[in-house]
């Protein structure tokens, strides 16, 4: 799938070291995928989040041992997080350990917060089970996860998609109207 | 950090730890654990929340109040949003009452409440349910041992003497009424439902006879959303639309005394509970 930031995930993880917003991006890419993997888990948004905060974290404070050749760095991502899940579950609570490592304050999350996690994942998981379907194009994937997981602007994804923003709006209409025929689909 | 939305707060945080390690060299991992300690003393204690994971359901045994205090359960957190120590509380809520068979709308009011310690001023106004007008204004001055009132359909002032034993809730206080089944240990958790478009946890309480509670509240924090009071088949439902912590000072002393009437005719009388 096409992403608003060209770069790979590798070369993201590659230059955290010199240019922080590269993990960011990175984090933008993936966090609704890993909030909706940890709520599938747990069935608990609340846990859900903090596992994603403390994923992250871990991420961040081994990307200097990540190797491209290696494997795909979601692959990489996602085995930290499922390292983590384990982890936790054997010791009956959330680690926070990179956390503090890296002086992370704590968040309170609000109700309205917690909302807008649960859509979000909620959002990635549909998706998620759209694109195995096939149910969307690459262009129509990446334009729907652009302006409704991320928020982001149709200029923006229109020069991510090297397109025009009209046609930038067609691929988002385009994928929700499909999503939508494939929600409404008899089981 | 209390936040609205925690995607966007944790990329921050994120880069900003990047940032830092990016300008040091990464201390985290090399001289590392020090710096690291010292570090997160400084943004001050970090404690995450305590978490039961189950296989497949995690439950949460931590909730937190106002603030984002931590409180042990959700009974707890919702208590903690009414608790008064060291504050005056500001609440306004409207209500709606239902009454007969099938239940029909028989009352709707709108309540200013402000309470600390033993002192509680209510101020609510009546409305009609046929045409939405105010009909009456009610002034409650509510203390240990007394009820002061005012009226505005009938411009009384009525000072009560009220002898009912100590944490009795002084009237149809839901407020209240949730703060003393509290105490005897009366509430407990139920499931989560929908109440005005948005997820609740309800906390029920069996009451006195047939009476029967249920408080809604945020599903995490505890912050109050309804409480349906039912009794006899006649049901009151309380919608909270603000909520404020305030200092304890002049000016908000001043919203627990009773306003002057001028012109109000006084009267006395003895309450529920007293003799002789």
């Amino acid at each position: 799938m096409d992403q608003p930031d060209h770069r790979s995930d590798a070369e993201l993880i590659a230059r955290t070291s010199t240019d922080p917003e590269s993990f960011g991006a990175f984090y933008r890419r993936h966090v609704p995928g890993v909030l909706a993997f940890f709520r599938r888990r747990t069935s608990d948004t609340q846990i859900a989040l903090d596992l994603t905060s403390e994923a992250f974290a871990r991420a961040l404070e081994h990307a200097e041992t990540f190797r491209p050749g290696d494997q795909p760095a979601a692959a990489w991502l996602y085995g930290i997080a499922r390292n983590l899940l384990t982890d936790s579950y054997r010791r009956g609570q959330v680690e926070d350990d990179a956390r503090r490592r890296l002086g992370f304050d704590r968040m309170v999350v609000t109700d309205l917060g917690y909302d807008r996690a649960d859509a979000i994942a909620d959002a990635a998981a549909e998706l998620a089970a759209a694109d195995l379907d096939g149910a969307l194009t690459l262009n129509q994937a990446h334009a729907v996860e652009a302006r409704v997981l991320r928020d982001e602007s149709y200029e923006q994804i229109a020069s991510d998609l090297r397109c025009s923003r009209q046609v930038a709006r067609q691929h988002v209409s385009r994928g929700l109207r499909s999503l939508k025929r494939r929600w409404e689909k008899p089981a | 950090m209390i936040t609205d939305d925690p995607i966007r707060d944790l990329e921050r945080q994120l880069v900003a730890a990047a940032t830092t390690r990016a300008a040091t060299g990464h201390p985290a991992n090399r001289s590392g654990r020090r710096t690291a300690i010292l570090a997160a003393a400084a943004v001050g204690l970090l404690v995450t929340a305590a978490v039961v994971l189950t296989g497949g359901g995690g439950s949460v045994t931590s909730a937190t109040g106002p603030g984002g205090r931590p409180a042990g359960s959700i009974v707890q957190a919702a208590y903690s949003w009414l608790d008064p120590t060291g504050t005056v509380i500001h609440m306004q809520f409207d209500t709606r009452s239902y009454a007969g068979r099938p239940p029909v709308v028989h009352e709707v009011g709108q309540t200013d409440v402000w309470y600390s310690g033993d002192t509680e001023r209510d101020v609510s106004t009546k409305v009609s349910p046929i045409n939405d007008r105010a009909v009456a204004h009610l002034e409650t001055v509510s203390r240990p041992g007394s009820l002061r009132y005012y009226e505005s359909n009938t411009n009384t002032l009525t000072t009560e003497r009220v002898c009912r034993p100590r944490g009795t809730p002084a009237a149809a206080d839901p407020v209240a009424e949730f703060r003393a089944l509290y105490h005897e240990g009366r509430i407990t958790r139920g499931a989560t439902s929908m109440f005005d478009g948005r997820r609740v946890r309800r906390l029920v309480a069996r009451g006195r006879g047939t009476q029967r509670f249920v408080y809604l509240v945020g599903p995490r924090t505890g912050a109050p959303v309804a409480m349906i009071d039912e009794a006899g088949g006649d049901r009151s439902t309380v919608r909270f639309t603000g909520y404020q912590r305030l200092p304890v000072n002049v000016i908000t002393r001043r919203d627990l005394r009773l306003q002057p009437h001028p012109g109000a005719r006084p009267i006395h009388i003895g309450g529920p509970g007293c003799t002789g």
